[in-house]
């Protein structure tokens, strides 16, 4: 399991990421965070979306209620263009830490 | 045996009760919950058990309050932010320009402090206002949004007025100074709007509750099972009730129905007497400034609709409910009355304390003493019990 620090740091670009990829909701996004962190990535169900609505309140995503396949309403979340934008800025600075344990450790996988 | 839908409906009001009340969050809470469960079922959790696990998931009320509360304390959305500032600009244009206009034209020194005190305080209501709407209670707020609508929609007869006079259909000469009064005050009921538009609702709590582009009402249900309320040990038998306690009871059991709910709370008991409030209880409820509107919209924005669900059984009272009930035989009883009236169930939902009508009332304002001293008051004339034997 991750640092709790680490989770939450990596919260908003793991969510700017997912979405880059088309519309989703909290519960897939949930789900998918932790299909591929191997279960290591598990946010606090509740925790998710108040992250969700400030993200919607900076601009970078918005929301809209549709109807799930089993006919229950869902409230959807999309990238908008200031959401691509905070992606890359965030990816760069992700890149950069990346790059540096890459070269301090010498490790492929990094 | 275990309802689902029950058992959510009773998590919606728990957190509600622990400061997450507003319906979108609720709603949306609600579908990870459901999403979850199934997930879990289909795993070969048992029902019971995946709502559990999955409740537990989504975490305390208090705790998702404080997330969303330092949400409501983050940034505001861009548009926000320019209505905010068109809002002070223009009342800062306000202040210039009819200030300016006072020291320009010729009139009296009077005249001329006249409309400069007038227009500064205008400016200074309007600067403030924004800050007092916030601190409104519900009831008060409701008020206000009244009177706002009202002025509202005479703010166009200023300007036609004016524009008549300028084509010379009408004359009324009232001097610089008090046209310029009337312009601003004109421009402060619109400004007024405004700023009742730019309240702030983001709380999950207190706040209000979502922006009303956010809010949406909750749509009645219409029962699809028969009403019956379970009486039952619900009054005391040895004392003489009132038939309108009992009809009250009967249209708590309405609006539990209505509600889709499948038991019948303080918030129904509440909704049910204040619908059929009237006589010595009416006057009461007036002289408390209850509002009936205004409690039923309170509730509704704590509990929420469910589907209807179709039951057979007589539905019955939640524990909280039966308290208020013994606590208004007490009453009944400590007063001296010879019978329980409709004012000695809404002092018992009072002083029940914990359940959502004790809250909304509480939250409106409502204190139990006060109440108490308003219906002895008002009861002064009601036989005693001792007459009464």
């Amino acid at each position: 399991m991750l640092a709790k620090e680490l989770v939450a740091a990596s919260t908003e670009p793991l969510i700017l990421s997912l979405l880059s990829e088309g519309e989703s909701y909290g519960y897939a996004l949930m789900q998918e965070v932790k299909r591929l962190s191997g279960d290591k990535i598990e946010w606090t169900d509740g925790m998710l979306y108040p992250v969700l609505h400030r993200m919607e309140r900076e601009g970078w995503i918005v929301s809209r209620w549709g109807e799930a396949e089993n006919g229950r309403k869902r409230k959807y979340y999309s990238l908008k263009k200031d959401g691509r934008k905070a992606l890359q800025d965030q990816r760069e600075q992700w890149v950069t830490v990346s790059k540096v344990f890459k070269r301090l450790w010498k490790e492929q996988y990094v | 045996m275990f309802n689902l839908n029950q058992a959510i409906a009773d998590w919606r009001r728990h957190m509600a009760a622990g400061g997450v009340d507003s319906h979108e969050v609720l709603d949306e809470l609600e579908g990870h919950i459901r999403d979850e469960i199934e997930r879990q079922m289909r795993l070969g959790t048992n029902e019971q058990q995946a709502y559990q696990t999955a409740v537990a998931r989504i975490g305390l009320p208090s705790t998702l309050k404080a997330e969303f509360a330092k949400l409501a304390k983050g940034n505001r959305p861009p548009r926000w932010m320019f209505f905010r500032t068109f809002y002070f600009a223009s009342v800062a244009c306000m202040l210039l320009i009819n200030t300016w206009t006072l020291l320009e034209y010729e009139m009296s020194p009077l005249e001329r402090l006249f409309g400069v005190c007038a227009v500064a305080l205008i400016c200074m209501y309007l600067v403030g206002v924004p800050y007092l709407l916030n601190s409104l209670s519900p009831a008060l707020s409701s008020r206000f949004a009244k009177v706002i609508k009202l002025t509202s929609s005479l703010v166009w007869v200023w300007p036609i007025w004016a524009l008549l006079e300028a084509e010379h259909i009408v004359h009324l000469e009232i001097g610089i100074a008090p046209t310029t009064v009337l312009w601003c005050l004109d421009a402060a009921v619109v400004l007024t709007a405004l700023a009742y538009g730019l309240k702030d609702r983001s709380l999950p709590n207190g706040g209000g509750g979502p922006p009303p582009s956010f809010q949406r009402r909750p749509q009645p249900i219409p029962p699809t099972r028969p009403c019956r309320p379970e009486f039952a040990g619900s009054l005391s038998r040895s004392q003489a009730v009132d038939p309108i306690v009992q009809e009250s009871l009967e249209a708590a059991c309405g609006e539990a129905s209505r509600l889709g709910h499948d038991f019948i709370g303080t918030e129904h008991v509440l909704l049910g007497l204040l619908k059929l409030a009237k006589g010595s209880f009416a006057n009461v409820l007036r002289t408390m400034n209850v509002d009936r509107e205004v409690v039923r919209m309170e509730i509704e924005r704590v509990v929420w609709p469910v589907a209807a669900q179709t039951a057979t059984a007589a539905i019955p009272f939640t524990p909280r409910a039966r308290k208020a009930m013994r606590l208004a035989a007490r009453e009944a009883t400590v007063l001296k009355h010879a019978s329980i009236g409709a004012e000695h169930l809404f002092l018992g939902l009072l002083l029940e304390g914990g359940g959502v009508g004790a809250r909304v009332l509480k939250k409106l304002g409502i204190q139990s003493e006060k109440a108490r001293q308003e219906i002895v008051s008002e009861l002064r004339a009601r036989p005693s019990l001792l007459e009464g034997q």
